[in-house]
């Protein structure tokens, strides 16, 4: 995307912000990554002298490759900062493409400090951010999260501080492109993988993100010779055993993270039952599911259709005729083996 | 069709469906009239060779679970054309005999015996009982052998039995797994029985993916009526000679209705009696309506509660009184000594018993319990002492206040002149909109005395603009401390939590008030924070 925006007459800047405590970590990240990225030092020349200037120390880096920067501690609270970073991006010339990785889990860093006084600090950052993309037209943002900043945004009711964003969901490949992808890996690191083992692999799957064949090729890599179907079975099975419990069970994780109690547990029950269902659950076993913990049907079906498109929306079920399922086999099975109670308990 | 109410009154008891007559039930029947054709429409249409689709009534107490059963089997009864294919069987509202699913087939053979009698049909009734004293007593054979015994005569009379068993939770708690899953296989095979049951609560076994009973029913929950539903049934209960006269009423007085749906949560039990109480006093006020309704109830509720053990109706009380849904915690801190595990218990064991339900919380990650019959809720408070009575009747007012409220507002688009002119001679309404212009010029030092007043009259309605320009300018913590100091936090109580709610950024905040006062909360939240809805609509 980066190279691709340099074509097409950008300026591009990249910054993960995962890392990020505060909004004065991210703004001067994104302040810094500015700065290095402006190729005629036209904005370092501009604010030197000022006070915004005076705050930032400009070191050599070694090896004399650019700059490294260094905020200098101040009293200044971020938003005089913010301000004066508004005011740098209109000096900007030409065209920019910002691009800011792991934004929603930025987000929840913040609310996830006390949620109640964050909400909030959480909406004042999010209004800001929506004013700087609004203001600067030469400026153009790509945001992105594993977790959907919609759906953050929506349980803070804020949903408007974003709704001048394009969302785009990145599901999985088509056939055609997972089966490129697969011989593709497959030629650069020399492995005999015929087309009949790729379409299994991509049938098992299932829902062929990028993440997962790469994760299954890669537990092929060690096998000698052609890779037989048995070979897949035992990397699947490989897979969705305890020591790669990091692969998926970040799905769990991200789903406290993202709705928060009760929320979570409520779209956990919805998995639990999902997972058991090979063909799907329909919509009134799903809202039955629920009664145990929401016995009016009323408040019932709110919190049902709420929580079936965050799920439908963040990729862990879809609908296909009236039925909800899993959207990954794999995460299905790794939810049946290690998330969702016994079958005699589970609910 | 079933027959349209006619134009006596009708007979409501608030006991026992199963001790109206035939014609007094048809009557009084007239809340689920579309869930009774439709299910009148599948016995119709099913195809007699193969089993049909069994159906599930799902419904809190006086949702017409067990009228509605009663109402099928008359209506089957009542018509040639389902009388000479299926034969209703009716059992008592509480098979508490069952223990294995030979009784419960055995109940069926009993029931058939009874139809038969009343049907007149004495030697064939006395035949099939002496046939039962001879089914043998050990389970399996005795589950083989009724089955066989109700199947025989399916096919001796040529008809088809449709099972309308109330309370399936009870029958179903007592068969193992084994036996669910040998029921199950007997309806689903068998086209001489059709299922038609009734359930105050969600069972497990319907969505647990390993139990028989998964997804097996067509399940339809039976839901509080809402406004226009209310309306409609008032009208069919006026029936040919009183419907202008209910028309009427419903058009003077809607608000008065609606307040009254509100508090009855819809029942149609409660909805029902409400009509007596509304044809009888037609220019009363919501509070009379609301006394002369829950003097009704008075005997029936004073059983229900006195039939508890101590400590659960210590728990009862706790609830009732505290009226908002509360956590475990919260209610062991109103019962101490009573430890959380004790009370845990008793929850577990109201719940069980259909007295308290679990509702979604806010904020926290505990669960919430509430009262589960809303009305039962409002009859006790209005029961306990003077200062808690008092808080419900202020809801009452202002409910009363805020449906007027609506359709004056109505009325005065007819006559923006005239709504104007009253604007400015009420001093009250005037002082409001002053307070409002001075917030929203930045004057809250001038316009919060204004409310202090304003809140310690006697006003039973506040005006909304004010308070959503409070929301506007973020003096929400103020406003708030203002109706907390002057006792306005309960004389306008929904006002008071739809502003709590906007201070908190989500209207999920009502979901810790009474459902009562969460609708009309949610309604003014709607009004004063209308930013905080928007946002719903983008997911």
């Amino acid at each position: 995307m980066a190279e691709d925006a340099g074509v097409h007459g950008f300026n591009p800047v990249f910054i993960d912000v995962s890392d990020c405590s505060d909004e004065m970590r991210f703004v001067q990240r994104l302040y810094g990554a500015i700065l290095e990225n402006d190729p005629g030092d036209l904005l370092w020349n501009h604010i030197k002298d000022s006070w915004l200037g005076k705050t930032i120390g400009r070191v050599q880096k070694v090896g004399g490759a650019g700059f490294s920067l260094e905020f200098k501690a101040t009293d200044t609270g971020w938003a005089r900062l913010g301000e004066e970073l508004a005011g740098a991006l209109s000096k900007l010339d030409g065209r920019w493409l910002i691009q800011v990785d792991e934004l929603p889990v930025f987000v929840l860093k913040l609310l996830n400090q006390d949620e109640s006084a964050q909400r909030a600090r959480v909406r004042e950052f999010l209004y800001w951010l929506r004013r700087l993309r609004l203001e600067f037209g030469d400026v153009r943002w790509l945001l992105a999260g594993s977790i959907g900043l919609d759906t953050v945004t929506t349980r803070l009711n804020i949903a408007d501080s974003i709704n001048d964003l394009r969302i785009q969901t990145l599901g999985a490949f088509d056939a055609a492109t997972a089966d490129a992808l697969l011989a593709a890996l497959a030629s650069e690191y020399h492995k005999d993988l015929s087309a009949t083992v790729r379409r299994y692999i991509v049938k098992r799957t299932g829902w062929p993100a990028p993440f997962y064949l790469q994760l299954i090729f890669h537990e092929l890599r060690d096998i000698e010779g052609p890779v037989a179907r048995a070979h897949v079975d035992r990397a699947v099975e490989n897979l969705l055993g305890p020591h790669h419990r990091n692969y998926f069970d970040y799905w769990r994780q991200r789903l406290f993270e993202e709705l928060g109690k009760p929320e979570a547990d409520y779209a956990a029950t919805l998995l639990n039952t999902c997972c058991r269902a090979p063909e799907g659950v329909t919509r009134i076993v799903l809202s039955h599911s629920l009664a145990s913990v929401i016995a009016q049907p009323e408040a019932r079906e709110e919190k049902l259709r709420y929580l079936l498109d965050i799920l439908h929306n963040d990729g862990y079920l879809a609908e296909d005729s009236r039925r909800w399922r899993f959207r990954s086999p794999l995460l299905r099975e790794y939810w049946i083996r290690r998330v969702a109670p016994p079958e005699e308990s589970h609910g | 069709m079933a027959s349209p109410a006619n134009s006596a009154p009708p007979v409501v008891t608030i006991y026992n469906p199963a001790n109206l007559r035939k014609e007094e039930l048809i009557r009084g029947f007239v809340a689920r009239q579309p869930l009774l054709d439709r299910l009148l429409d599948d016995l119709r249409h099913a195809n007699p060779g193969t089993a049909p689709q069994h159906h599930l009534l799902v419904g809190q107490r006086g949702q017409g679970k067990t009228t509605l059963l009663r109402r099928l089997a008359f209506a089957v009864e009542d018509d040639p054309g389902l009388s000479a294919t299926w034969m209703p069987l009716v059992f008592p509202e509480e098979q508490y005999n069952v223990a294995s699913l030979g009784d419960f087939w055995l109940n069926c053979v009993d029931a058939l015996s009874d139809a038969l009698d009343r049907a007149g049909d004495h030697d064939a009734s006395q035949a099939l009982d002496e046939r039962v004293e001879r089914v043998p007593v050990d389970r399996a054979g005795r589950s083989a052998a009724a089955l066989q015994l109700l199947i025989e005569e399916a096919g001796r009379l040529n008809r088809r039995f449709i099972l309308l068993v109330d309370n399936l939770d009870i029958v179903l708690d007592r068969l193992d797994r084994e036996q669910e899953w040998t029921f199950r296989r007997v309806i689903s095979q068998e086209p001489a029985i059709q299922f038609i049951g009734a359930s105050s609560r969600v069972m497990e076994a319907l969505y647990q993916y390993d139990r028989a009973f998964y997804d097996f029913f067509q399940v339809h929950e039976l839901k509080g009526l809402d406004d226009s539903e209310t309306f409609a049934m008032l009208r069919r209960l006026g029936g040919d000679s009183g419907e202008a006269e209910v028309d009427k009423l419903i058009q003077e007085r809607p608000g008065r209705i609606r307040a009254l749906r509100l508090l009855a949560g819809g029942n149609p039990r409660t909805l029902v009696l409400l009509f007596r109480v509304l044809t009888e006093a037609r220019d009363g006020d919501v509070q009379r309506d609301i006394e002369q309704l829950l003097d009704l109830y008075t005997p029936l509720y004073k059983a229900r509660f006195e039939e508890l053990p101590a400590q659960a109706q210590q728990l009862v009380d706790a609830m009732a009184i505290h009226w908002d849904p509360l956590t475990a915690a919260d209610l062991t801190e109103l019962l101490r000594p009573l430890s959380v595990n004790q009370v845990s218990a008793q929850l577990k064991r109201l719940e069980d018993l259909g007295v308290v339900e679990k509702a979604p919380w806010f904020g926290e990650k505990k669960t919430a319990f509430q009262i589960t019959e809303r009305f039962f809720n409002i009859w006790y408070l209005m029961r306990a002492s003077r200062r808690v009575r008092r808080r419900l009747l202020w809801l009452v007012k202002f409910l009363e206040a805020w449906f007027d409220r609506e359709e004056r507002a109505t009325t005065a688009t007819l006559s923006i002149v005239q709504h104007a002119k009253q604007l400015v001679t009420d001093e009250r309404d005037t002082q409001f909109l002053l307070a409002q212009s001075l917030t929203l010029s930045s004057k809250w030092h001038e316009a919060s005395p204004l409310l202090e007043q304003l809140a310690r009259g006697d006003s039973e309605f506040p005006s909304m603009g004010l308070f959503r320009a409070i929301v506007e300018t973020g003096q929400i913590a103020d406003a708030v401390a203002i109706l907390e100091r002057t006792g306005a936090d309960q004389r306008w109580r929904p006002l008071y939590e739809a502003l709590r709610a906007a201070g908190a950024g989500s209207p999920d905040y009502l979901n810790r008030v009474a459902p009562e006062v969460r609708t009309v909360a949610m309604e003014i939240l709607r009004e004063i924070a209308p930013r905080l809805f928007s946002a719903y609509s983008v997911v």
